[in-house]
């Protein structure tokens, strides 16, 4: 699977952002990111999700319908707002911004698409300008309540953990990658770093975050064969990276269960689930994410750009 | 940069192959028997991160028997009936069991399902594992088809015959892969109804080794011995019914259960609320605590620990020689430093300039009334002995003493100098110090900080008693001091090569970082518990950084639980589960009510990040109040003012007095509730 013939292409920062779009979704943060793309972007029906772990109770979004649901379990959540939505994904033109998303709503989100046959909709994802503490900007809290399989995202096992392999999107949270690989502590552990970063200083920030985990992880960073690069900003060449790097293990040695954690950009994330959709659903490999209680929802000051992916999905009833 | 392995980058057995399991194995002699595999009597092995739980749950599973069986170019079934037990080892993660919870069904629902799928799942690896270890087996031959009818007829289902084991096992995983199915589909469908059940709880776990024991002749009192990991990674009710099967054991299973000290959430066993209990159901060890109550034995087991790793790299090397160990880290950073004071002149040396400054503050302020600014030269002069500034420091820790009791400064400073004359002038070897020597390492500690450096932790026996009977924290700090030394370009455990104090102290602090950050790990409070750890941390460093420490050698607390709040006390409870602090058994008795309050030391591993020492000598009492301030959530502001009252009453000028008499007079500003913190007679107990 080539997914770089996916179409991608750059929106203007301040002009109108136009398709055919009969639902626009976006995920709420008062944050310049998510909120000018919401007010750019032109669909026939604009939706809001406000989740819980934001902690934005008073948030009052405008310029969409809004739906929140206390419920801090994903699937809960989506299938929740599909009920609410009452509309048959498939057949109408979708689109949706992941930038505000949380990592394991937005995984279900897709998962759940691709369970609705869905076969193409528009994703719509805002770089930052800068991080707002650098590379100490935390992304989830300091607390992680429990490392377990995205749902929707669980293989099928195999009694043999000889072979067992872990694939981390690498992403600024040293915490996070420390708790997925000591969750999965004899797996394998293989990291992709984004490279080219979002923005120039992106890389050795994230590099120097992640070496604090390299205990835990079991190699430093440096061991040429457990480290790989996909551009943070690109979907569908992570899903490249991915399905090579997959496939490079299986032929040195049959890989007993595979395990994927993208803790890095929504972006990479897409990328994740699209390698999954595509090539892992009824085999041996999950995802896996460390869950946390809360999430910070001011990270980053300003957009440098905004990028759209037309994506694809595999047909579920093969 | 040198470039080179360091030989001691794995510092976790999940990294290790299995060969390697075997090959760096180390005896603890007298602990480790009690694992004894062939015991009947289940096990739970507890133990912090990094205790030895895997390595030890490894060395004795089935894959480690095989290797040892081949080093020993013993047959393979011969080797399992001569030690007497198959160990079947898994990890409780690799099931991945959070699976079997949420998605809108019913939670007894999913503890019928995963009981199943577990029962199958242990099954399988069982009958891997008897596979292979019989199939030369005559007996097997001739009674596997018997074999594998009986373990199919223990299903509620009809399979196709089995006429061998790989063909039962072929059959477990369709069972197993479709549970898998409809579990992980269920987050859509919302239903597990299509799951059927097909054996009850044991059946195959206790029945399977039933069918084998009476087929092939296996040696009395064999035993197939289920080596379960990491239980931490199960739910309560996931562990009640592990629980439940270690209560209904049967004869010839048996059970070990590794979990970190946290990872216990449930004694109790199925269909009731009562807990399993201790002695008769199941025996239990915690690995850390027993490797640390013997120091010698932790000693020699941390030396071969790192011996065996040196032998890998340095082939000179044949025997595990302490002092060789020992002798490949510098160890003269104390003396260095205090020839670097030496170099100044007393007058102008840091500790004489604080106490000039101090002096002079008081006289300012007029908490000292008997002197005049021009007397402060002639009293600091007595206190000089230029050769030894170590000497120095015990004079004027002598002075602060006094000073802190009276006013007499000239008198005092004469003492002292009196007192230094006898001992200088002394005939008596060795001498008899003047000075409570159990502060020695305290004053080391100022007076490296006098010098601006930070308190030193060097030497191979210090890192051994940092790792305080926890291997991977040993490892640890190894590791990153070899990092170090490739980093600084320094040779490292070869003849004559010895790694400088500053590359063990960059190193010994990363380790202590990495400690620190990662220790909390999975409490689900891991902010709370590392801002509580600081805090503590924060005030002994007060303490023993101060002109008078009230104690010595203070790296210990003791609080009395019946008085603090259940929130404090789930904290202190989670802290010392976490190993951030840990339990001194005997306790300590309250002052005041003699009553035994309960006694922490704060883990050694973090000592360096706040130069604390690494022994224990004296102990905080924590009042109520202070508990609180430490280990409620928020109670920054509150553990501010108790730590700058605490700096008001062991540093010159006031000691405490000089505050307490303007907030008699100023009745408007908030009263200090007296502490009880500190052992008015601990100098003179220290002696």
């Amino acid at each position: 699977m080539d997914y770089s013939i996916f179409f991608k292409s750059d929106v203007p920062i301040d002009e109108p952002i136009i398709g055919n779009w009969d639902l626009f979704i976006s995920a709420y943060v008062p944050n310049e990111r998510v909120c000018k793309v919401f007010d750019l972007v032109s669909a026939k029906e604009k939706h809001w999700l406000v989740f819980p772990e934001y902690e934005l109770e008073n948030a009052a979004p405008t310029g969409g319908k809004v739906f929140t649901y206390k419920s801090t379990d994903e699937a809960d959540f989506i299938n929740k707002y599909e009920e609410q939505v009452a509309c048959k994904f498939d057949e109408i033109e979708l689109c949706i911004d992941i930038t505000g998303f949380i990592h394991p709503h937005l995984m279900y989100l897709l998962r759940l698409l691709h369970e609705r046959k869905v076969k193409k909709f528009d994703v719509i994802y805002s770089e930052p300008g800068w991080y707002k503490q650098s590379e100490k900007t935390k992304f989830s809290n300091e607390s992680v309540r429990v490392v377990k399989q995205v749902l929707g995202y669980e293989g099928q096992l195999t009694t043999d953990t000889s072979n067992d392999l872990l694939i981390i999107g690498a992403g600024y949270d040293d915490m996070l990658i420390s708790r997925v690989a000591e969750n999965k502590s004899t797996a394998r552990k293989i990291q992709i770093f984004g490279f080219p970063p979002l923005q120039p200083d992106m890389y050795q920030e994230n590099i120097i975050r992640a070496s604090r985990a390299s205990e835990a992880v079991g190699q430093p960073i440096g061991m040429e064969d457990n480290n790989h690069f996909a551009p943070a900003g690109d979907p569908f060449i992570t899903a490249n990276v991915l399905s090579s790097i997959v496939r490079a293990e299986g032929e040195k040695k049959r890989i007993t269960n595979l395990y994927l954690s993208p803790l890095s950009t929504k972006v990479q994330t897409l990328g994740f689930c699209l390698f999954f959709l595509w090539e892992c659903v009824g085999t041996h490999a999950s995802i896996l994410y460390p869950y946390c209680n809360n999430y910070p929802h001011e990270t980053s000051v300003g957009i440098s750009r905004i990028k759209k992916f037309t994506v694809v999905l595999p047909d579920s009833t093969k | 940069m040198i470039e080179r392995s360091n030989p001691f980058q794995i510092t976790k057995s999940d990294d290790f192959s299995d060969k390697e399991i075997v090959e760096y194995w180390v005896e603890f002699k007298g602990a480790f028997e009690l694992f004894c595999p062939s015991n009947p009597m289940p096990q739970y092995i507890l133990g912090s991160k990094g205790s030895g739980k895997t390595h030890l749950m490894r060395y004795y599973s089935y894959n480690l028997q095989k290797i040892r069986y081949q080093q020993k170019n013993k047959f393979l079934f011969a080797g399992i009936v001569e030690d007497g037990y198959l160990g079947v080892y898994s990890r409780c993660s690799a099931l991945n069991a959070s699976r079997f919870e949420g998605k809108g069904i019913p939670q007894d629902t999913w503890n019928g399902i995963f009981e199943y799928y577990m029962e199958i799942w242990l099954a399988e690896l069982m009958l891997t594992q008897l596979n292979e270890v019989l199939k030369d087996n005559a007996q097997y031959s001739e009674n596997e088809r018997i074999i594998c009818t009986e373990i199919l007829d223990k299903f509620d289902a009809s399979f196709a015959p089995g006429h061998t084991i790989a063909d039962v096992i072929e059959s477990l995983i369709i069972l197993r892969k479709e549970v898998d199915d409809y579990v992980n589909n269920s987050v859509i469908t919302r239903n597990v109804n299509q799951i059927k059940i097909r054996v009850t709880r044991g059946t195959l776990i206790f029945g399977i080794p039933q069918i084998f024991l009476k087929y092939i002749d296996l040696k009395d009192k064999f035993q197939f011995l289920f080596l379960l990991d990491e239980f931490e990674n199960y739910s309560p009710d996931q562990q009640k019914y592990i629980n439940t099967l270690v209560r209904e054991r049967q004869t010839p299973t048996s059970f070990r259960i590794g979990s970190r000290l946290f990872g216990i959430k449930s004694m109790e066993f199925l269909g009731g609320k009562e807990t399993l209990v201790r002695g008769s159901e199941y025996q239990s060890v915690v690995l850390d605590e027993l490797l640390r109550k013997d120091e010698t034995k932790y000693k020699k087991f941390a030396l071969e620990l790192c011996w065996k790793r040196l032998k890998g790299v340095h082939s000179e090397q044949d025997s595990c020689a302490e002092d060789t160990l020992k002798g490949y880290f510098d160890s003269s950073e104390e003396k260095e430093v205090l020839d670097r004071i030496k170099k100044i002149p007393s007058q102008e040396r840091m500790y004489f300039k604080n106490l000039r400054g101090k002096l002079i503050k008081g006289i300012q302020e007029q908490s000292i009334v008997d002197i005049q600014i021009s007397d402060i030269d002639d009293i600091i002069s007595k206190l000089f002995v230029p050769h030894d500034p170590f000497l120095e420091k015990v004079n004027i820790f002598l002075f602060y003493k006094k000073w802190s009791t009276e006013q007499n400064f000239l008198q005092s400073a004469n003492d002292i100098k009196q007192k230094y004359l006898e001992y200088q002038n002394s005939l008596e070897s060795p001498r008899e110090p003047y000075w409570d020597s159990h502060y020695n390492n305290d004053l080391i500690a100022q007076l490296t900080s006098d010098a601006d450096r930070r308190a030193y932790y060097c030497g191979l026996d210090t890192f051994i008693s940092m790792s305080w009977g926890n291997p991977r924290c040993f490892l640890n700090i190894l590791k990153e001091i070899d990092r170090w030394a490739q980093f600084y370009g320094e040779e490292a455990y070869t003849q004559g090569s010895k790694i400088s104090c500053k590359v063990q102290q960059s190193g010994v602090q990363d380790a202590s970082k990495w400690f620190y950050n990662d220790a909390p790990n999975g409490s689900g409070e891991e902010k709370v518990l590392s801002d509580c750890v600081a805090r503590i941390a924060t005030l002994l460093r007060t303490i023993r950084f101060s002109d008078k420490p009230s104690e010595c050698s203070l790296s210990s607390f003791s609080l009395n639980f019946s008085i603090a709040s259940a929130e404090a006390a789930k904290i202190i409870e989670l802290a010392e589960k976490h190993s951030l602090i840990i339990k001194i058994d005997r306790g300590r008795k309250n002052k005041n009510s003699k009553e035994i309050n309960a006694l922490y030391q704060i883990n050694r591993m973090l000592a360096p990040l706040w130069e604390l020492p690494i022994n224990r000598r004296g102990t905080l009492e924590l009042s109520p109040k202070m508990v609180e301030a430490i280990f409620a959530k928020n109670p920054e502001i509150v553990f501010e003012k108790i730590v700058s009252e605490i700096e008001e009453k062991l540093n010159a000028p006031g000691f405490g007095k000089y505050k307490r008499r303007e907030a008699t007079i100023n009745t408007k500003r908030e009263a200090v509730a007296p502490m009880t913190l500190f052992d008015q007679n601990a100098d003179k107990k220290g002696k």
